[in-house]
């Protein structure tokens, strides 16, 4: 139909920034999400705010099919163990979000069981604040991720 | 609605819904098979335990033999805490409890501590409080339904109660500024009063909300395939029911007729007139039938709360135990002061040595607090009676001897809310 | 909008005839006296501890048993619910008998009366009888009554720790222990960018 003509006769590009351009759209999140930060994130991927819009609905609870892993919650002493494992069961490359402010610092909760914020024991990429965080907030991370994963810094 | 009203078949219409017959699976395992017991680790980090419940189960075939509820994933120390805040700090961590219907949290924890100080609030507070702990209801009762239709492949559910939940946000976010984690009440009254022009806003929801639960019960009480998955599931007798501690949703639909709302009024629930739905079947479609009834009656007691809401102020302001408002604290004397001595640490609240247990009827059954006051404005010990707890301790008599695939239909209707369970 | 708050208004002048029964409370707490004479009578018990309306028997730790069985058996009384099981650390208050107190909290659904009653549990012999044979609902509550506060119930058929890790070595809720805890919450490896599962 003509789309040849359209086309430069070659087209070349870095092998890697087509990667990086092609995961950044279709990020599979794994939605790890304990308290309030769940709900928020339910409500970032249903009707109103509708993840989709960015590429990342494909949510998958097992972490072998995922490649971003959204700790959204309070995560205690008996959750890090399995947060962890989590974390390690994912492939590479992985990138992980920590969603609001008792997965990123403890939040209100600074008690003896619960986890000061994720980042101390896994690589953290993004952190989202709020308690809980908006489904904007969640966007604007989600988009802050994708620009980072394109120009290949993360 | 038009369309299905064209078919014939309205939320009320007939549609034959007897199971499978001989199409149904039978369970018994086939000879050589389902010799050897197997242990299934199921959860925490599985869909249908919503993040954070596990079972360890024992299989025979697909026949689960015993079960054992691993629960504790997200126990954040509530207690402890409540024993390092003061009473009007604490009201933000309740928030975090059940996250599906903070304000009931907030007024429950709120009339405790009154119950405690021995004050009573004012009837516009009590009023507005109790249009608030109602949406929170409806608003839990919805996500509930739809939670359970999504666990059972019924997607759209969920779906649209989302949509009718963000509304409910909407309401909320006007009224506390929050979302999800409303921390709207306080000792002695509110934080705020409603703010203009809410009420026109609450009441143009609530007229369309018989529309969507009509919507919901069509999409799922005609459809097979949720009625086989919840009817005759999960059964809870009465005498279980009774002798877990069962509360709320689950208990009414396992035939306990008791309801704190109306068997021990408390906010002027006496004042409302509303039924209490029962069911006797105690299954998953029972308990999912009482959620979508008691939305219906929440209906109705918002319609009587609306109109007749009093006016005045929503903070008592004797005995000195609300912080007084802001343009009164940059103008007046003695506010400065009552600010200052509720705010100090080693000031605050006086509260009388002794020790009080207050319930009220959260969306998931009896929500109890025990306080033991010492004469600080800190609580010596502030328990937490949660009806999830209670609850979920029932759920071995549920599935024990049946297949594995109920566990996902029975959660569905348990609403277990893991920030209360664990708490 | 302008009719609906009109309508608002409106609605408003109309309260006055909006029933209002201001205080409930008196018809079940006199039900809630009589209740707790019957029970002073029936297993001669000491005085209650009233507050605020609400009856506290103090018991023996070698009756509770029995006693909350025979309130939930004997129709007279049919306390049938067990609503909660709690404790109480008095560690830093004076003038109690001992360091803890375990809580029943039980409720009739027949009479609709609530009722506590209260165990003292030396510190030394943290120990006393399960009531899990009566209540189905004191398996939980007393695990976690074990998890929080150390106390140890004879006879429970499954006493381990509910909400907390099996490997954790404190007992939380005990006034002894401190806020932030002993450093469990920071016990973890710390997992590095690129690191593979052990398989």
């Amino acid at each position: 139909m003509g789309l040849e003509d359209l086309l430069p006769p070659f087209f070349a590009t870095k092998l890697q920034t087509l990667l990086n351009w092609s995961r950044k759209n279709s990020l599979w999140p794994m939605p790890f999400g304990t308290a309030c930060c769940a709900i928020e994130l339910m409500s970032t991927l249903s009707s109103r705010y509708d993840l989709s819009r960015f590429g990342a609905e494909v949510l998958r609870f097992s972490p072998r099919q995922s490649d971003l892993l959204i700790v959204g919650g309070r995560v205690c002493v008996k959750m890090m163990p399995v947060l962890q494992k989590i974390y390690l069961q994912m492939p590479e490359p992985k990138w992980v979000v920590s969603m609001g402010a008792c997965a990123s610092c403890g939040g209100v909760f600074d008690t003896y069981t619960m986890i000061q914020g994720v980042d101390q024991f896994i690589p953290v990429d993004i952190y989202i604040p709020g308690c809980p965080p908006r489904p904007e907030n969640v966007i604007d991370a989600l988009q802050m991720l994708q620009e980072q994963i394109g120009s290949g810094k993360k | 609605m038009a369309d299905l009203k064209a078919t014939g078949l309205t939320s009320k219409g007939k549609i034959p819904t007897e199971p499978f017959g001989d199409r149904a699976i039978s369970f018994e395992p086939e000879p050589g098979l389902g010799e050897g017991r197997m242990i299934l680790n199921f959860g925490p980090q599985h869909p249908a335990t919503h993040g954070t419940l596990r079972l360890s189960l024992e299989l025979e075939g697909e026949i689960i033999v015993s079960a054992k509820p691993d629960i504790g994933f997200l126990h954040t120390g509530f207690e402890k805490l409540g024993e390092n805040r003061n009473y009007n700090q604490f009201i933000t961590v309740t928030d975090r409890m059940n996250y599906m219907s903070a304000m009931s949290n907030n007024v429950g924890f709120a009339l405790a501590v009154e119950e405690l100080l021995e004050i009573e609030v004012p009837p516009r507070a009590q009023a507005i409080r109790l249009i608030m702990a109602e949406l929170s209801r409806i608003s839990d009762h919805i996500l509930c339904v739809g939670l359970q239709g999504m666990d059972l492949g019924a997607f759209s559910v969920m779906l649209w109660s989302f949509i009718q939940r963000e509304k409910l946000y909407d309401v909320f976010e006007l009224t506390s500024g929050g979302r999800l984690t409303t921390s709207y009440t306080r000792v002695g009254g509110l934080a705020y009063d409603l703010p203009d022009g809410i009420i026109p806003r609450i009441k143009a929801f609530l007229a369309k909300v018989p529309e969507i639960i009509d919507e919901v019960e069509y999409m799922l009480s005609h459809n097979r395939i949720f009625i086989d998955r919840t009817q005759g599931i999960g059964v809870l007798t009465k005498e279980n029911a009774i002798s877990y501690g069962v509360t709320g949703p689950m208990a009414r639909a396992a035939g306990v007729d008791h309801d704190l709302r109306r068997d021990r009024p408390y906010m002027g629930y006496q004042n409302y007139d509303f039924d209490v739905p029962v069911k006797t079947e105690g299954d998953a479609y029972a308990r999912y039938e009482v959620r979508v009834q008691e939305m219906r009656e929440s209906l109705k007691i918002l319609d009587q709360a609306l109109d007749n809401l009093p006016s005045g102020p929503v903070n008592c302001l004797g005995g000195k135990v609300r912080l007084p408002g802001k343009d009164e604290v940059y103008t007046k004397m003695e506010s400065l002061i009552h600010h200052f001595i509720l705010s100090m640490p080693g000031h605050g609240l006086e509260t009388p040595k002794g020790e009080i247990y207050h319930a009220t009827e959260s969306p998931n059954g009896e929500l109890g607090w025990f306080l033991v006051g010492d004469g600080t404005s800190i609580p010596y010990r502030a328990r937490v009676r949660p009806p999830s707890f209670y609850n979920y301790s029932a759920i071995r008599t549920m599935i024990e001897g049946k297949p594995l695939a109920d566990i996902v239909s029975v959660l569905g209707s348990l609403n277990v809310i893991a920030g209360e369970l664990d708490r | 909008m302008s009719e609906e708050k009109k309508d608002v208004e409106s609605n408003d002048e109309k309260s006055s005839d909006f029933d209002i029964d201001p205080n409930p409370k008196q018809e079940w707490q006199t039900r809630e006296k009589v209740m707790a004479e019957k029970v002073a009578e029936r297993f001669e018990l000491d005085a209650p501890v009233v507050f605020r309306g609400q009856y506290e028997f103090t018991v023996e730790a070698s009756r509770i048993v029995q006693i909350l069985r025979e309130l939930k058996e004997d129709e007279e009384f049919a306390f049938n619910r067990l609503t909660d099981v709690t404790a109480v650390d008095y560690l830093k208050l004076e003038g109690y008998e001992e360091r803890f107190a375990v809580l029943y909290f039980i409720y009739s659904y027949e009479h609709k009366t609530h009722l506590r009653l209260r165990v003292w549990v030396d510190e030394d012999d943290p120990r006393l009888p399960t009531v899990s044979g009566v209540f189905g609902a004191a398996n939980w509550g007393e695990r976690e009554v074990y998890d929080m506060f150390g106390l140890e119930f004879i006879g429970h058929p499954n006493l381990e720790r509910i909400l907390l890790p099996t490997n954790f070595g404190s007992f939380p809720l005990r006034k002894d222990y401190p806020l932030r805890g002993r450093g469990e919450r920071d016990d973890f490896p710390r997992l590095r960018r690129g690191e593979k599962e052990d398989l």
